[in-house]
C-alpha cells in the first residue's frame, strides 16, 4: 500500500459520499466482478481477432475458438489482467487511511 | 500453469478460458499479492495503534478479530476473495452444465474399461457434510442434479485449478504425490498390496498412489457419488485401473486388515474432531500389521493470534467449518486412543506445494500398526 514513487491515486479533499451500505453493497461488489470478468474475457476475444487479422486469417468463430495464444501472447494477456484487476479493485483495497476518512470517521 | 488435458476434463470455448484465466487471475493477486499487504497492514499500522491505545499487542484471535474487522482494507480483500469464490464456481459450472450429458456419457464409456465403481444410494448423509457446501461449492461434492452424474466431479476438477491458480500442478496431484513420496521414504520396507484413499474425491490424490505403488491394487471411498462417477472415469481416461467405492471413511464395509496402506488428503479438515477420532480408529480397524495410516493436512494450529486469525478465514469465510480441528490434534495421543503405538506415529513436515506456501502448516502425519 505503500506509494512509493507511484503516482497517488487517491485525493485529498472533503470525505466521499457515503452510497451503498451493508449487503447490497456486498452484493454490488460481486456482480462489477463478473461484469470485470466479462469485460476480461471480450478484451482477449477481441486480441485474438487482431492477432488473427495481423495474421492475414479471417476472424470467423472456428478460427477465434481454435486461436491458441504463444506463451509470448499468454503473458502479456496475463499483465492485462492484472492490470484490469489492479483498476477495478483500487477502491476495494484503498488504503484504511483514505477509506476512514472517506466515511466521515476519525482515525482517532 | 496449464492443465493438463485428460478425456474427462471439461471442454471450454475461447470466452469460457478467457474468465476462467481472469478468476485464476483474481485469486493470484488477492493471495500472492494482497494477503501479504494485509500481515505488513497489521505489523506496522493496526497492532502499533492498538498498542498505543490499550497499552499492550493484542494478544488474542478475538482482539485481532475486532481489529480487523474495523480494518476497511481487511474487510474488502475479504469480500474480493469470497467473491471471487462465488464466481468460481458459478463460471466453470456453466460450462460443465452446458456439456453435461456429453460427459456423463463419456464417463459411462470410459468406465467400461479399467477399475470398478461401486456406489451406494442409501449411504446416509453425515450431518457434518449435509449441512455446509465446502469451500462454497454449490451442491457439494455429494449432490445428484441428473441421473448420473458426474457434474461435482467435473466442477471440482477444473475449479481447483483454478482456485490453486494452477499450484496443484497440471493434474491437481501434487499433494498426492508429496503424500505418497514421503510413506515410500519414511517405510522403504511397506510393499504394499492393498491401499486406500479416503476422502478421495476427484481422485487427484489416488492416482499418484497407483504411480507410487504399481503392483497395489489401489481403492478410493468418498461420500459423494457424482465425485465417484468422474473420478473413476477420469483414471480410466489416465490409464489407472482403481476401484472407486461410496462409502462413509468412518465407517467403511471393509473387512479388518484388508489394507497395508490407507490414506487421505486435504480430507481431516473438513471433519469435526469425533469424526476424525472415528476415521483413526477406522484406519486401525482396516490395517494389517505392519500397515500404515499416512494424513496429508494441516499439521497445527498457529499460535500467532494474526496468523490464527487468518488461518480461521476459510471457516469464516469458505464454509469449512471444522478447519481448526485437524489443526488441533493431539499426537500421539489421537492415535493411540485408535489403538496405535503412541512410539509408532510419524510426522513429515513441510511437505511442500500449494498449501504450505500459503500457510507452511501442513504436512503428513500418521502411524504404523504393530
Amino acid at each position: 500500500m505503500a506509494a512509493g514513487n507511484k503516482r497517488r491515486r487517491y485525493a485529498n479533499g472533503p470525505p466521499r459520499p457515503k452510497y451503498l451500505a451493508g449487503v447490497d453493497a456486498d452484493r454490488a461488489v460481486m456482480m462489477i466482478l463478473a461484469l470485470a470478468a466479462e469485460v476480461s474475457a471480450l478484451r482477449e476475444r477481441l486480441d485474438t481477432h487482431e492477432r488473427l487479422a495481423a495474421a492475414e486469417q479471417p476472424p470467423v468463430p472456428d478460427a477465434v475458438e481454435r486461436y491458441a495464444p504463444s506463451e509470448e501472447v499468454e503473458a502479456a494477456r496475463a499483465a492485462a489482467r492484472r492490470a484490469l484487476i489492479d483498476r477495478v479493485t483500487r477502491v476495494l483495497l484503498e488504503p484504511d487511511s483514505v477509506r476512514v476518512r472517506a466515511a466521515g470517521e476519525s482515525q482517532e | 500453469m496449464a492443465q493438463a488435458r485428460h478425456a474427462m476434463l471439461i471442454e471450454e470455448t475461447h470466452d469460457e478460458r478467457a474468465r476462467d484465466a481472469f478468476i485464476a487471475s483474481l485469486r493470484e493477486y488477492t493471495m500472492a499479492e494482497i494477503y501479504p499487504q494485509l500481515r505488513k497492514h497489521y505489523d506496522e499500522v493496526l497492532a502499533p495503534r492498538y498498542a498505543a491505545r490499550h497499552g499492550e499487542a493484542p494478544a488474542s484471535v478475538d482482539r485481532v478479530r475486532a481489529i480487523m474487522e474495523d480494518s476497511p482494507f481487511y474487510m474488502g480483500y475479504s469480500l474480493l476473495v469470497r467473491g471471487t469464490q462465488e464466481l468460481l464456481w458459478d463460471t466453470v459450472g456453466e460450462a460443465v452444465e452446458r456439456q453435461l450429458p456429453a460427459l456423463i456419457d463419456k464417463a459411462e464409456a470410459l468406465r467400461a474399461g479399467k477399475g470398478s465403481l461401486t456406489l451406494d444410494a442409501t449411504l446416509p448423509l453425515p450431518n457434518y457434510t449435509a449441512a455446509v457446501d465446502i469451500h462454497v461449492m454449490p451442491g457439494g461434492f455429494h449432490t445428484d442434479i441428473t441421473a448420473n452424474d458426474v457434474f461435482a466431479g467435473a466442477l471440482y476438477d477444473r475449479g481447483v485449478h483454478l482456485f490453486a491458480f494452477g499450484g496443484l500442478g497440471p493434474l491437481n496431484d501434487e499433494l498426492g504425490v508429496a503424500t505418497a513420496a514421503a510413506v515410500r521414504k519414511q517405510f522403504p520396507d511397506l510393499a504394499p498390496r492393498r491401499v486406500l484413499d479416503l476422502g478421495c474425491g476427484a481422485g487427484h490424490a489416488t492416482l499418484p498412489l497407483a504411480e507410487a505403488f504399481p503392483a497395489a491394487e489401489i481403492h478410493g471411498v468418498d461420500l459423494g457419488a457424482p465425485m465417484l462417477r468422474y473420478a473413476s472415469a477420469r483414471a480410466a481416461a489416465l490409464g489407472h485401473a482403481i476401484h472407486f467405492t461410496q462409502a462413509d471413511a468412518t465407517h467403511t464395509k471393509f473387512p479388518d486388515a484388508s489394507f497395508d496402506l490407507v490414506t487421505s488428503t486435504l480430507l481431516l479438515h473438513e471433519m469435526p474432531r469425533p469424526a476424525i477420532l472415528a476415521l483413526f480408529r477406522e484406519c486401525h480397524r482396516l490395517l494389517r500389521p505392519g500397515g500404515v495410516m499416512a494424513h496429508h493436512d494441516l499439521l497445527r494450529w498457529p499460535d500467532d493470534p494474526f496468523d490464527a486469525f487468518m488461518m480461521a478465514w476459510t471457516t469464516r469465510h469458505n464454509n469449512e467449518p471444522y478447519e481448526r480441528a485437524s489443526g488441533t490434534l493431539k499426537f500421539p495421543e489421537d492415535c493411540a486412543a485408535a489403538g496405535f503405538d503412541a512410539a509408532d506415529v510419524f510426522i513429515v513436515s513441510q511437505a511442500g506445494a500449494y498449501l504450505e506456501e500459503v500457510y507452511q502448516v501442513s504436512g503428513i502425519r500418521g502411524a504404523r500398526k504393530r
